[in-house]
């Protein structure tokens, strides 16, 4: 049933993402050819510049549409009108729960990568332009990942890896704390939005008071058991609290909307 | 058929009286088979559990009877029918025997107003 | 035998506003039954609870022996009041989706049922006329075969004809094993296709009983005795 969620999930989202992601792209590619074109030119045209200003718009709102539609999915097909069907059909609320979050932060996931892609599109003219080729950069980055691997051994190739994982937990204890916010907010007879906003507030100053007492509580104890290993083992130590971190939020807040949905569900 | 239901009497006797109508004109004969009570349900509208308890009063009285799988069948015994035809236009007949009492009207009166109507009747 | 429906002691309020208030009954399977009440007597309230939309204040709301969840789900066939489509959705995609999360869907008899509507499987929702859409969304609910069908004002706000429409639906696609429980205030309308009715009055059941035995007893309908009972 998971997986017929999330299927719908993606055909009811991607409508909007997809072409959205054809503007950017598009917007990318003659934008790095306007670029490309005015290489040695000491002013930008007027046109180059207007493309400019246009694509970083649409980048801002293909990031927008990202975060928006995360809430915009979750309130209104869970906790809208169309929630009548989605929490009666036989299926979990824990389900519907996994499936907004697990399509949102993939979403997300498409969208950042899709932001560096398009940088790397507008800056393909502006390299051909300059006479830098792929095979320049390609040694520039074997010499850095070489250089590194001398300075902190090979456990370095493994901290790109560590960091997206690190990032995708980080999409979705964004995404489960927006979800319990709502979730608490739609408990009120009215003003519902305005609860949940207070709600995420009121989650997100816990958090930080929690963070801060653990740094004070814990801080010192990891820095004398960490104190004698490397650098790289306590970078890595490191990215493995934060990982560790976001994991338990996105439990608890999993945890706050799957009891909420389960026993206090007030679709009016 | 024709199922003009009134708002005052229970939905079931009225549905019985049609469905008896429809046989007393042979528009079931003796000894046929009735649609089922899903058909003259939908073909009146109702709920066929209203149909059901209808056509269960029928059967009471004699008029119906059913053969565990084939369905439902009109009673083989014209005798019963007619009984039953009869005591329905008994019943009309006495009711307007008893508005025309109300009106003043002796037996006599009424029976020759009926045959002044029966004559004006046949010249249309 | 279960019953199909049971409320006991079932009270919901919304803040400090009481919505029902002690609602007991039971409901046995083989029946149509009309929730029958005037505006914001909490029909939809009593609906919403039975499929787990809202939860009870205090008593409980039972579905052949299960309180709402996933087991009731899949046996309860709910026509809310309002549009729960989606607008990106075409009518093919409204059947796959509905074929894909319940096993007793019938595909089958609701392409038939939209055929007759001239609905083509192609055309999108979005594009649809209200009326429309409250027909398309009650060809869904009444080609499953559920237990238990709960139509929240099934004939609200739609034309005479329509109505007929709905209600032919309804009686056509009732089986024997099923309760159908239908609320609506326009009760002239459906008296005939009803068993039982229930009357609700400010969040409380006033009366439980059967359509003939109403008329047996009053010598009235039961749309002439609910303005009585409800005339203001």
């Amino acid at each position: 049933m998971l997986k017929n969620l999330i299927g719908y999930e993606f055909r009811a989202t991607r409508r909007v993402f997809l072409p959205a992601y054809l503007v950017l792209v598009v917007l990318s590619v003659l934008n790095g050819i306007s670029l490309g074109l005015s290489w040695n030119r000491d002013t930008l045209s007027l046109p180059t510049g207007l493309l400019i200003a246009v694509y970083v718009a649409v980048m801002m709102a293909v990031v927008g549409i990202s975060l928006a539609y995360m809430i915009v999915r979750y309130y209104r097909n869970l906790l809208g009108d169309e929630g009548y069907l989605m929490f009666t059909l036989p299926v979990r609320p824990s389900q519907l729960l996994w499936s907004k979050a697990i399509v949102s932060t993939v979403w997300m996931m498409i969208t950042t990568i899709l932001c560096c892609i398009s940088v790397f599109l507008i800056m393909t003219p502006v390299m051909i332009a300059g006479d830098i080729t792929l095979v320049q950069i390609w040694s520039d980055i074997q010499w850095t990942i070489s250089n590194a691997i001398a300075h902190y051994g090979a456990g370095v190739c493994l901290v790109p890896f560590e960091v997206i994982i690190a990032c995708i937990f980080g999409v979705l204890a964004f995404c489960m704390q927006v979800y319990a916010a709502l979730s608490l907010g739609q408990l009120a007879n009215r003003y519902r939005m305005g609860w949940s906003f207070a709600a995420y507030i009121g989650f997100s100053v816990v958090e930080q008071i929690i963070v801060s007492f653990a740094t004070n509580i814990l801080g010192n104890t990891i820095g004398e058991i960490t104190y004698g290993f490397s650098t790289i083992v306590q970078i890595h130590c490191g990215i493995g609290l934060i990982a560790l971190w976001t994991i338990v939020e996105i439990v608890v807040y999993f945890l706050i909307s799957n009891y909420l949905l389960n026993n206090k569900l007030n679709l009016q | 058929m024709k199922w003009n239901l009134s708002n005052d009497r229970p939905i079931y006797l009225q549905l019985s009286e049609v469905v008896f109508q429809a046989i007393a004109v042979g528009k079931y004969p003796a000894g046929s088979r009735l649609p089922s009570v899903r058909e003259l349900a939908a073909e009146a509208g109702v709920n066929p559990n209203t149909m059901q308890r209808a056509l269960a009063e029928l059967e009471r009285e004699g008029l119906l009877y059913s053969q565990r799988t084939a369905g439902r069948f009109v009673t083989d015994e014209m005798e019963r029918i007619r009984g039953k035809r009869k005591e329905l236009a008994m019943d009309q007949v006495q009711s307007f025997l008893s508005t025309m009492k109300d009106m003043g009207y002796t037996a006599e009166e009424t029976v020759e107003l009926i045959r002044q109507a029966i004559g004006e009747e046949e010249k249309k | 035998m279960t019953p199909i429906l049971q409320c006991t002691g079932l009270c919901k309020k919304f803040g400090k506003k009481t919505v029902l208030d002690n609602v007991s009954f039971a409901l046995e399977r083989g029946q149509i039954v009309g929730l029958l009440g005037p505006n914001g007597s909490g029909k939809s309230t009593l609906i919403k609870l039975a499929n787990g939309l809202l939860t009870p204040t205090e008593g409980d709301v039972t579905i052949d022996g299960e309180t709402p969840g996933i087991i009731t789900h899949a046996k309860v066939s709910y026509l809310p009041e309002r549009s729960y489509l989606s607008n990106w959705m075409t009518a093919n995609d409204l059947l796959n989706f509905f074929e894909s999360f319940y096993d007793n869907f019938n595909r089958e008899k609701a392409e038939d049922m939209l055929a007759r509507l001239q609905i083509a499987p192609e055309s999108d929702i979005k594009t649809m006329s209200k009326g429309t859409k409250e027909k398309v969304q009650l060809v869904m609910v009444m080609s499953r075969e559920a237990d238990l069908y709960l139509l929240d004002e099934p004939i609200g706000g739609v034309d005479p004809a329509a109505r007929d429409y709905i209600l032919d639906t309804i009686l056509t696609n009732y089986n024997e094993n099923s309760t159908i429980v239908l609320s609506t205030h326009l009760i002239a309308d459906i008296e005939k296709v009803l068993d039982d009715v229930l009357f609700l009055n400010q969040g409380e059941i006033v009366l439980h009983k059967s359509v003939d035995d109403i008329r047996a007893e009053h010598g009235k309908s039961v749309d002439a005795l609910f303005r009585e009972v409800f005339a203001c």
